[in-house]
């Protein structure tokens, strides 16, 4: 639920208007000649690869993307809405490196990918697999799009995100993804599994991306279309600035989903942040990627679309008191601004490049916080318990009461993570620090992870595609 | 009057029309085009230099001042014939095949032009292929890729392969987020550079 609203009605207008103009006026490169065509037919003017959109046609297209969907998990019981009201959280996507308290940090492989596959599917607080919670780089390059869907399907039975890298790419994980729901007829009204093609900044698409929205729109599966600007770098250095180019290149990517597949789920996704001068650098530890996420997500409330936001966030090089704190800081915004998709909730350091196994865990923690903040109070006669403090009165106590017997469960969040043991406990349990602590908590998570059941004749289908 | 000492100035502070009018106004009191050079517009960026590696300032300042020096020099070049021209020497740089990021490169690109070098800017998505033709048209010293995907670090590999195969005398550096040393020296680069700033400092080594 938002909560948090930065900007007025009238300037988050102004936005919008100077994104039509940038769209009618700069344009838009689309490098992908099919992307092209889709556009020009729908009434885009193309001059080599810039298009230009018309705003009518723009506003056309923002009507038709609906403003919630299901997503479709292999267990039914995980199946998540995503609207513009809940907020969904999901894993670290995309590091080519990992880091661990043990071993230090090092370049991913298929071991850390399918270890960290399996703590995305035992953390509770994940809601939705991320399809590359770090790349598994021993596995080769062309490869690597069909073998993450497959093993992030054997692994986990949540709902999966799938690969961007080019419309053959996509059509073959969507392709994976629906052998294990019936059928690319069946998933066309059952949306199953959620991608994020991403612009390449300042205003273009390249040609993998084009390929993916227009793949995933043809399966009418949900995409989050997606634009990571550097303030300052491929964008202007003020907020405003950056926020109506990014929002122009969202809003070039939803035109092109709508056009070839009308109603075919968007999630509006923005993740822009500002360079860090010193370096040229790309911060995302910084409250300026806070404040983007406030404003993106009225953007997204404005559109009525769901809205994804990043996410538990931060530049420092390993698992530390500063990625604590940037971290805490940026998912709780990410929270307040109404994000409904909060990718890279977890796992996250380094500017997006290393994925944290400690991370993951000290994470959980912060979500399940956020996740308590926003259950929000429950006022009635019951909770107001008027009964129960007469009845206890002055210089009485309540821990021994049926009432909180009853209530201190949902009332409380408990921590997965943190101390709160007396000083003389904590040392006596070996004086751990929460790094350590988490260090110790996942290793026992892998230890009792279970495979999730597949259909052993699914699995032999879905192992023949992924190798065809 | 003009003095050597104003330009120099107007280039720490990245003030480019002042720069422009100062080096004009020298030039038409007949100060020696190589002094105007020396004493003021690279004088300028030997302080910027060094206050940009200490944390005093930051990119967008050096960029400024990387424009007034070239906007001076500009104004000096016709005067001097080529041997004359103070140049470091040309680079050749790009993206890797397959690979679009080009924020770091273009960053890495200024500052070899600020440190005086004649940068060559090939683009993104830069084919071995291309890296060769465009080596045997401006017969660089150094050529500097980029990349920032694992998966296109090879792609650096086969341009350097490449580039030997052609038997073509060239330094080969690169950088790129994930590449590291280690990397550098196992396809046989003749440099890294974690960053912009060290990448020129490189540079200015490798044709010293
Ligand atoms: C010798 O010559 C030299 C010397 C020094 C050199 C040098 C050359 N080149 C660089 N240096 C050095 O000097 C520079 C300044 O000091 C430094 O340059 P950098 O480039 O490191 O720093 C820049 C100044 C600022 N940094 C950056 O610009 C990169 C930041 C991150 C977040 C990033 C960005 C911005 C982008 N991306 Co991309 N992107 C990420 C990056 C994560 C990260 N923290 O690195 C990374 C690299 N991307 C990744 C991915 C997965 C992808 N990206 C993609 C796209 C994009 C954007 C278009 C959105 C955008 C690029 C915009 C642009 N115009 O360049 C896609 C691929 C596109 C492609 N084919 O190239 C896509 C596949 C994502 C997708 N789903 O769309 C991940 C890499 C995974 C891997 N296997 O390696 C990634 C780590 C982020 C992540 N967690 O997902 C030094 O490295």
């Amino acid at each position: 639920m938002q909560r948090y609203q930065i900007l007025t009605q009238n300037e988050i207008e102004k936005i919008h208007e100077t994104s039509l103009r940038i769209l009618e006026e700069v344009g838009v490169v689309f490098s992908y000649a099919p992307a092209r065509e889709i556009l020009a037919k729908g009434g885009a003017k193309v001059d080599g690869q810039r298009v230009y959109f018309p705003p009518a046609m723009v506003e056309e297209a923002l009507k038709k993307a609906p403003s919630s969907f299901k997503l479709h998990a292999r267990d039914p019981q995980k199946d998540v809405v995503i609207d513009t009201k809940t907020t969904t959280y999901v894993g670290p996507y995309g590091s080519p490196y990992v880091i661990d308290l043990d071993k230090g940090r090092r370049e991913s492989t298929l071991e850390d990918f399918i270890n960290i596959t399996k703590l995305e599917y035992m953390m509770d607080n994940i809601d939705v697999m991320s399809h590359i919670p770090c790349e598994p780089n021993d596995i080769p390059a062309e490869k690597r799009a069909a073998e993450m869907c497959y093993l992030t399907l054997k692994y986990s039975d949540k709902p999966l995100m799938g690969s961007v890298l080019g419309y053959e790419n996509a059509k073959k994980n969507i392709e994976m993804a629906a052998l294990v729901f019936g059928g690319v007829d069946v998933i066309k009204e059952k949306p199953v599994i959620i991608s994020i093609p991403c612009t390449l900044t300042p205003l273009s698409y390249d040609d993998k991306m084009a390929g993916a929205i227009i793949a995933y729109a043809e399966y009418r599966q949900p995409q989050l279309i997606n634009s990571l600007c550097i303030a300052g770098a491929t964008t202007p250095a003020t907020v405003a600035g950056t926020v109506a180019l990014q929002n122009a290149e969202i809003l070039a990517g939803i035109v092109l989903a709508q056009l070839v597949s009308e109603g075919t789920p968007i999630v509006y996704s923005a993740s822009s942040s500002n360079a860090e001068m010193r370096y040229g650098t790309l911060s995302i530890g910084s409250p300026e990627d806070a404040v983007f996420s406030l404003v993106n997500g009225q953007l997204a409330k404005y559109y009525n679309l769901p809205c994804r936001i990043s996410g538990a966030l931060s530049d420092s090089k390993c698992c530390d008191t500063q990625a604590a704190y940037e971290s805490a800081v940026t998912l709780t915004m990410a929270q307040m601004a109404g994000g409904n998709f909060i990718l890279h909730a977890a796992g996250i350091i380094d500017g997006y490049a290393t994925t944290s196994y400690e991370k993951m865990m000290i994470d959980d923690e912060i979500i399940g916080m956020l996740r308590r903040i926003d259950r929000g109070v429950t006022v009635n006669e019951d909770t107001l318990a008027f009964d129960v403090i007469k009845e206890v009165g002055p210089q009485g106590e309540f821990l021994s009461h049926e009432h909180t017997f009853m209530h201190f469960r949902s009332e409380f969040y408990q921590p997965v993570l943190s101390d709160r043991q007396n000083a003389d406990q904590w040392e006596k349990n070996g004086a751990l620090t929460a790094e350590q602590r988490a260090n110790a908590r996942w290793k026992k998570m892998l230890e009792e992870y279970v495979e999730p059941k597949l259909d052993k004749d699914i699995d032999a289908a879905l192992i023949k595609l992924k190798d065809s | 009057m003009a003095t050597l000492t104003d330009l120099c100035q107007s280039i720490v502070t990245g003030n480019v029309a002042q720069a422009k009018e100062l080096t004009q106004a020298l030039v038409d009191a007949g100060t020696a085009p190589l002094e105007i050079i020396n004493d003021g517009l690279i004088a300028g960026m030997n302080i910027v230099g060094p206050r940009f590696k200490n944390g005093e300032m930051f990119v967008p300042e050096v960029l400024m001042s990387a424009k007034a020096m070239a906007v001076g020099m500009e104004i000096v070049k016709p005067l001097l014939s080529d041997t004359d021209m103070p140049s470091k020497g040309t680079i050749v740089l790009g993206t890797v095949k397959g690979d679009l990021h080009d924020i770091g490169k273009n960053l890495v690109g200024m500052m070899l032009e600020g440190s005086g070098f004649k940068v060559v800017d090939l683009g993104i998505d830069i084919a071995p292929e291309k890296f060769v033709e465009a080596i045997k048209e401006h017969n660089p010293q150094i050529v500097a890729m980029s990349a920032l995907l694992t998966t296109t670090m090879p792609a650096m590999k086969d341009t350097i392969d490449l580039i030997k195969e052609e038997g073509l005398k060239v330094k080969c550096i690169v950088g790129g987020a994930p590449v590291s040393q280690g990397f550098a020296d196992e396809i046989g680069a003749d440099g890294y550079a974690p960053d912009a700033a060290s990448a020129a400092e490189l540079c200015t080594k490798l044709v010293g």
